[in-house]
């Protein structure tokens, strides 16, 4: 008897959209909001679900990941009947098994979900922030009796063509489906987010390679496929705060959406929490010459600067007359005297000497993880 | 595996202080919060995990334990939840209980110490906040090659309680010992003990043994201390931060101080790092209109009034207009708007409404106790 729903989650990205942030890193491993990595929002969303049994799918710069994800303790993954599975591409007799596109990524590892023998499969994408409880997708897909349901949101229609397009009839049944339409029809955005029956999908996916029709995405040949026979598909609509981070832009803007107290995704829910793997460091140390105003502070930092307008991660340290604002600037970075950062996302461990200037203009300034920018004159 | 080096320990947390009311009204001494995040309890635990130590019996008191299982959970954060690791709580009352019966009251420490197959053992308390290189006395044990090795740190004896033990040392080294309230002189600095020792294992079986025999009370630090004078045993002079805590307003001093940069960083950011509960927060939030200046504070708190020259533990609230000075606020503690709270300790989850105000003073810090919701002006008259 197998498990009921199992959780799948694409980590694979390059992110070559976030230049120096993922030169080192797996996009889903990037810091987001203080102390978070950014799929800790998908894997959070599993435990909160009850989705306990997840695998991960990755493929570049997988290191910070696994490490990261570990045992899955941090999320409570790691008990009798759960587990987090770190599912890589590998050599095999039959060549090597590096992933094409998404479905791809689903089809190389059928052995493993075989071996979890799901009733359903949860598709989600590793960079994405957001709350969501799948466990009522689940019972929407079941009521309905769908083959598949995809999570959609409405975005503006001006927007829409960056989108996959669902239009649907009545009963939200999805009936057309189109990948970045140059005149879309409809504003219901696919999230990127399935449930697959996975006894079907794994007859599509099979039968699709053995023919020689290869089914590498889900987006541009499963979906499509999935509505060209005729299957039930289904759109499950979702109201909240959603925000794909793939780009420096959107990643720093959903920083600075982040620090909002009021803001839509509502990180305080103690109902809905979002788990990390918690790093030890002391309180943080506010002295009596800094100014810190509508921020966001980590553990183990030390503020002797003003911060305005940003989030230090844990562990940051600022230095006298030094000024951050509208900024985020993740954890272990050593921030000297006099420095001036502004607009911009700084990296992981990375050291700012004093006097520095960052200053982003028109586009986010960026330094990258251990960059070492200026010199620090008390440097050890 | 060579087991030379390997070491178990007797964590015995039976201490209770009427001076520390009403703070331990509702948790040992082992549990009580310190800034913002830890609990008098981690530095003992990070010691012994620090030196690998994985072998652990902990004695409480009865009805205290409930907080202390809350704390430590596994023992992950501590490293005990491993493969081979194991930690063992055991309620004080039970061996006295077991001794009105004529039973062997330490057969289960005895057990526990041919179990841990480790040559040596450290016995320590949780009421001194320090943190000691427990492989650098353990090195110091093996040079000296007598049974038991005693850390002390030189103090001004104000600094220790009645009860505490000083250890003098005459010309030739011979160490005597005596509780500090039997000290006829006092001098500048005294050696205050810091209840903690590593012993030789069989001689500490041996030992327990022969107390059993004799019918003696069931507190090994104790028995040592009373029974160290028959002994010749080495000294180990720790030389790091430390905090002795008696009372109320010792165990507030000691909080501030850690204002001090130089105390923060010799006690938290040693080579020793200290572990503590991990808990699920989100970092902490100051809104446009706060105003916090010199203090700590821990993750998941929103502050949006003035926070000056205080330590502001995990998860707490300081509205609108709200003043928190020279203060400790304890997990969840909430300070309403316009409410102003000075000189006092604010335990857990305790609220302060609108525009109330409490205000002590340094020498008598006012206690809000854990829970309580205060609606009226507490101010301290002297």
């Amino acid at each position: 008897m197998g498990i009921e729903m199992l959780g799948l989650i694409l980590a694979g990205g390059q992110g070559t959209r976030l230049g120096k942030l993922t030169k080192d890193i797996a996009k889903p491993a990037v810091p987001f909001g203080g102390r978070y990595r950014i799929i800790d929002f998908a894997l959070s969303n599993c435990a909160n679900s009850n989705v306990k049994n997840v695998g991960v799918i990755t493929q570049y710069q997988p290191l910070a990941l696994n490490s990261h994800i570990g045992n899955g303790a941090p999320w409570g993954l790691n008990g009798i009947n759960s587990g987090v599975t770190i599912l890589q591409p590998y050599s095999s007799q039959e060549g090597s098994k590096w992933f094409e596109g998404t479905s791809h990524a689903v089809y190389q590892n059928i052995s493993y979900i075989d071996q979890q023998n799901p009733e359903y499969v949860l598709i989600l994408s590793g960079d994405h922030i957001y709350k969501m409880d799948y466990e009522a997708m689940l019972e929407s897909h079941k009521e309905r009796g769908a083959s598949l349901t995809v999570s959609v949101m409405e975005v503006p229609l001006e927007e829409a063509s960056r989108f996959g397009i669902m239009n649907t009839d009545d009963n939200d049944r999805i009936i057309e489906f189109e990948e970045k339409p140059k005149e879309p029809k409809s504003n219901l955005a696919s999230m990127g987010i399935y449930i697959f029956n996975w006894k079907r999908l794994r007859e599509v996916l099979v039968n699709g390679y053995s023919k020689g029709n290869p089914m590498e995405d889900f987006g541009g040949d499963v979906i499509p496929a999935y509505i060209e026979t005729g299957e039930n598909v289904f759109a499950y609509r979702f109201k909240g705060y959603w925000k794909d981070v793939g780009t420096i832009d959107s990643l720093h803007q959903s920083s600075m959406e982040f620090l909002d107290l009021n803001n839509e995704l509502d990180i305080t829910d103690k109902s809905w929490r979002i788990y990390s793997r918690n790093d030890i460091s002391a309180p943080q140390f506010i002295t009596e010459k800094a100014k810190v105003k509508d921020a966001l502070i980590g553990d183990g930092c030390y503020v002797d600067g003003a911060v305005k307008h940003s989030i230090l991660s844990q562990n940051v340290h600022v230095q006298e007359g030094t000024v951050i604002e509208d900024s985020f600037i993740m954890s272990g970075t050593f921030i000297g005297e006099n420095v001036v950062i502004k607009n911009a996302i700084i990296g992981e461990n990375a050291k700012i000497g004093d006097n520095v200037e960052i200053i982003g203009e028109d586009e986010v300034a960026v330094i990258g993880h251990g960059e070492i920018k200026g010199e620090h004159k008390n440097e050890q | 595996m060579n087991n030379s080096n390997k070491m178990a320990a007797i964590l015995s947390n039976v201490s209770s202080s009427q001076a520390l009311r009403p703070l331990t009204d509702v948790r040992p001494i082992a549990t009580l919060p310190f800034d913002c995040k830890y609990r008098l309890i981690d530095f003992s635990l990070s010691s012994l995990s620090n030196a690998h130590i994985d072998n652990i019996f902990m004695t409480f008191n009865e009805g205290e334990t409930q907080s202390v299982f809350d704390h430590l959970g596994s023992g992950a954060e501590w490293g005990l939840d491993g493969f081979s690791n194991r930690y063992f709580v055991y309620i004080q009352q039970d061996f006295y209980r077991l001794k009105e019966q004529g039973k062997p009251y330490f057969a289960q420490q005895i057990n526990f110490l041919r179990k841990s197959k480790a040559p040596y053992t450290v016995l320590l308390g949780s009421k001194f906040i320090c943190n000691v290189d427990l492989n650098a006395v353990l090195k110091i044990h093996k040079l000296a090659g007598k049974d038991i090795t005693t850390v002390y740190k030189k103090v001004s004896p104000d600094l220790a309680g009645e009860y505490d033990t000083i250890l003098r040392f005459d010309e030739d080294g011979k160490m005597t010992n005596s509780y500090r309230k039997q000290l006829t002189e006092v001098q500048d600095k005294e050696a205050l003990c810091l209840n903690l020792f590593i012993v030789n294992t069989e001689w500490l079986i041996n030992f327990i043994q022969e107390m059993q025999n004799a019918g003696e009370i069931g507190s090994i630090a104790h028995l040592i201390r009373a029974r160290m004078k028959d002994y010749d045993v080495n000294s180990y002079e720790y030389t790091g931060y430390m905090s002795n805590i008696t009372s109320v307003k010792a165990f507030y001093d000691a909080n501030m101080v850690m204002l001090d940069s130089q105390n923060f960083t010799s006690l938290l950011y040693s080579s020793q790092p200290v572990h503590t509960k991990i808990k699920n927060e989100v970092p902490t939030y100051f809104s446009q209109e706060s105003n916090v200046i010199n203090s700590h504070l821990g993750s998941g708190c929103i502050v949006q009034g003035e926070v000056k020259n205080s330590l502001i533990s995990r998860d707490s609230k300081v509205l609108k207009g709200a003043k928190v000075e020279e203060s400790l606020v304890f997990t969840g503690g909430k300070v309403k708007e316009g409410a102003t709270v000075k000189y006092a300790i604010i335990d857990k989850n305790a609220v302060v409404e609108n525009n109330i105000s409490i205000i002590g003073t340094p020498e008598k810090p006012i206690v809000i106790p854990k829970g309580t919701v205060v609606t009226e002006d507490i101010i301290a008259t002297d």
